[in-house]
């Protein structure tokens, strides 16, 4: 089971990546879209329907969970499971960066 | 204030059509209150410029959550039509506007599958239902017979067939076109 949603997330969106990424600390759907905004300098924007979405299949999918809701925002944060991949992921890009530059 | 009744019929696939209908009615001064999937409701308003947009959840459920995320994001929840979500927002000028829910193609992907998928598996039993009663009606012995209530069955039947013919059309003709939306959007990610 867990294989296969590893191979579903490898390679990974930079939506999904981001989500991902900003949920190491526990965070609602409007909050991550900020911070995402900020990182890339206003470059990437996430939209609500692929915010909603994303975290909807992300929480199915067992790489975020729900902790609580404050002020009817749902906050989550990322799992073992989800730290696993974006681990993988994070090494893909690295790799990518790495091969990219050429080997020194 | 003034109500004013529409009747406009969308399929599935014309969601986009839908919100850009909606948003030029109310750049004439009407603002969208309320649908049954037939008719529009609209009360008048001043003529602005708002930007429109469907989301279709699947469980069809109005969450907080999930009202006050768009809230947060300048989208003003309308109302819901079963799993439709009717959103807008108002342009601001000399802004660039963001005017989509969806912001990657992916998620766009995503929505025209989960109408597909949340749509239309839901009437196939319906079709199978409707198909069995015509299999009884005209392969078997069950209705046969000179009565009226054997001929109100068969009636019934032939009805039914031309239900099933024509909405099997209708069905095809857009389930091709969402997986056409789908595939355009997937190419797109790659």
């Amino acid at each position: 089971m867990n294989e296969k949603i590893k191979k579903l997330y490898n390679p990974m969106t930079e939506t999904a990546f981001y989500i991902l990424f900003c949920l190491k600390e526990e965070m609602h759907g409007y909050n991550i879209g900020q911070k995402v905004k900020k990182m890339t300098g206003g470059e990437i924007a996430i939209s609500p329907g692929t915010m909603y979405g994303s975290l909807s299949k992300m929480e199915k999918d067992g790489l975020i969970r729900f902790v609580r809701e404050e002020a009817k925002r749902k906050i989550y944060i990322i799992t073992e499971l989800g730290n696993e991949i974006l681990d993988t992921e994070l090494k893909r890009i690295e790799r990518l960066y790495r091969n990219s530059k050429g080997e020194e | 204030m003034e109500k004013r009744v529409e009747k406009r019929r969308f399929q599935l696939s014309e969601f986009r059509e839908e919100a850009e209908w909606l948003a030029a009615m109310q750049k004439q001064g009407w603002k969208f209150v309320s649908t049954d999937g037939r008719s529009y409701e609209f009360a008048s308003c001043k003529k602005e410029e708002w930007s429109y947009q469907l989301d279709f959840k699947e469980d069809g459920a109005v969450d907080a959550d999930y009202i006050q995320l768009f809230y947060d994001y300048g989208w003003e929840y309308v109302f819901h039509y079963g799993k439709w979500f009717y959103f807008r927002k108002k342009k601001v000028e000399g802004e660039e506007n963001d005017v989509s829910i969806f912001s990657d193609n992916e998620s766009k992907a995503e929505m025209c599958k989960r109408v597909m998928n949340g749509q239309f598996l839901r009437i196939i039993p319906l079709y199978l239902i409707m198909l069995a009663y015509d299999y009884f009606t005209f392969f078997t012995d069950v209705f046969r017979g000179d009565t009226f209530w054997n001929g109100l069955a068969q009636g019934i039947g032939i009805g039914l067939m031309l239900v099933v013919a024509f909405g099997f059309g209708v069905f095809i003709r857009e389930y091709l076109k969402l997986n056409t939306m789908l595939k355009s959007f997937q190419q797109l990610e790659k």
